[in-house]
């Protein structure tokens, strides 16, 4: 199911000195002219900072003021920052909700926020911070130049393929820094006896590099389209729900219809319960709550599949939210890790307010589906020592399963 | 109705001449159009669960008199 919703206006860059874009500057009036501020209600980094230049009405009112002589894209340095990327504001927009269907036009934040940090760091004017979202980069560029075994080091031991009609797609955080993440996954599925394969040399997918230079990210999706396709692959899951949202919302936008279905790794597992391919052995006696990753939930209304896995599992006692009151929360990292690089402070407190929440549906174990959000979550229980402890919805299912990881 | 819409798989498009003029359409697929759907519904549902279970009470006498 890809998704594709975009402004081929947003290609032409807002450049210092030069007359902003006639049509961005009428799609900024949509927003601007809108009194309803739902945008900004549930915006995490507004319910903590009270900016209201750092929302989705701020963003397009700064881009509209600049249309019209009023103020230099430099003063505009730190504010795109301040977003996380999830999506909340646009898809509450009336503009969205109550018309998008009907007139094909909606309000598109998290664009406009990667277009506008892409075109300020084109002139030179990074964000406070960006030196550590640089590094990021430079090491994922790495990672990518580096030999292939290091790639899929994680899969020591587990002796996949790097072929098959099914290709398990593990991006480089996964591979690197949750590799308990990609494990999990790769023991169900085998356990599961399914034959998949994953690839030998994935390619740089982190938003991170989107945000900046997009024409290597399209380069390294290109790439990893390829890849996948020359491998036999008719079926890819995908066990990072920000690359999920890449896959079906950005790719095809760049690449055209994809050779292959994607399906996100929680709807594979789901499949695998309800055929009774997957069968639990071991019960997971704990009192859980559910985080849905805003990648999943917001901006590919992807929510069901958690909620029935986690209904499955055997002892598990389980408070989980309605998703659309999940719109408000953020784990803190937000879908580019930029956000949380350069600003640690107010990413710690959306952090902190969602472990509260937890705490307050007396659940002692927050499970979630995203790698970024269970490290989030790990910093910010150990900093703020609320006694809630974020687990991988896949680590659950492999300890019922039986599984060591 | 006044306009002339299009009906498609259960929701209302307007035509797209309409939006040549002044705000011109996106590239938008019927998997997008879906998702703002069931986004709309979804939200619309939960409001409803959040308003619908209880009624706001009206000022006493006192209140009013105060």
């Amino acid at each position: 199911m890809e998704i594709l919703s975009y402004k081929k206006f947003y290609e032409d860059p807002v450049k210092k000195g030069e007359k902003v874009d006639d049509e961005l500057s009428k799609d900024c009036y949509n927003v601007f002219a809108c009194r309803h501020k739902f945008c900004r209600e549930w915006c995490p980094d507004y319910v903590e900072e009270g900016n209201e230049s750092y929302t989705s009405y701020g963003y397009h009112t700064g881009l509209l003021a600049l249309s019209r002589g009023n103020g230099d894209l430099s003063e505009m340095k730190n504010a795109y920052i301040h977003c996380l990327e999830c999506g909340q504001c646009e898809l509450k927009c009336p503009n969205t909700m109550f018309g998008g269907d009907f007139y094909r036009v909606t309000t598109t934040t998290v664009d406009l926020v990667r277009k506008m940090r892409r075109d300020l760091h084109a002139q030179g004017i990074d964000y406070d911070g960006f030196e550590e979202v640089q590094k990021t980069i430079d090491d994922f560029k790495a990672h990518d130049a580096g030999p292939d075994e290091d790639l899929t080091s994680w899969a020591a031991g587990l002796d996949l393929p790097f072929e098959g009609e099914t290709m398990m797609f593990v991006d480089y955080y996964n591979a690197f820094q949750t590799r308990e993440v990609p494990i999990a996954a790769a023991k169900i599925l085998k356990a599961a006896g399914v034959k998949f394969g994953i690839l030998k040399h994935p390619h740089i997918t982190t938003g991170e590099l989107y945000e900046t230079d997009e024409d290597a990210w399209v380069d390294a999706a290109k790439k990893n389209v390829e890849a996948l396709k020359e491998a036999g692959a008719k079926t890819v899951i995908i066990v990072n729900p920000h690359e999920y949202s890449y896959f079906i919302k950005e790719y095809p936008r760049y690449v055209g219809e994809l050779p292959f279905d994607v399906v996100f790794i929680t709807d594979y597992v789901n499949d695998l319960i309800k055929a009774g391919t997957i069968k639990f052995v071991k019960p997971y006696n704990k009192k859980v709550t559910f985080h849905d990753p805003c990648s999943l939930n917001k901006l590919c209304g992807n929510y069901k599949a958690p909620r029935e896995i986690i209904a499955a599992l055997p002892g598990t006692h389980a408070e989980i939210e309605d998703p659309v009151l999940q719109w408000k929360y953020c784990c803190g990292n937000g879908v580019s890790s930029a956000f949380r690089k350069a600003l640690p402070d107010v990413s710690y407190k959306i952090g902190v307010r969602r472990l509260k929440h937890a705490n307050d549906v007396g659940a002692e174990v927050l499970l979630v589906a995203c790698p970024h959000c269970k490290d989030m979550f790990a910093e910010t229980k150990t900093k703020s020592g609320i006694n809630i402890e974020p687990v991988h919805i896949l680590e659950v299912v492999a300890y019922c399963m039986g599984i060591e990881v | 109705m006044a306009e002339k819409v299009i009906k498609k798989s259960d929701h209302y498009e307007v035509e797209p001449w309409r939006m040549t003029g002044y705000i011109h359409q996106q590239v938008m697929n019927d998997a997008a159009i879906q998702k703002i759907m069931q986004d709309k519904m979804m939200y619309l549902t939960w409001m409803h669960k959040q308003e619908a279970g209880r009624c706001l009470p009206g000022y006493t006498k006192e209140e009013l008199e105060s």
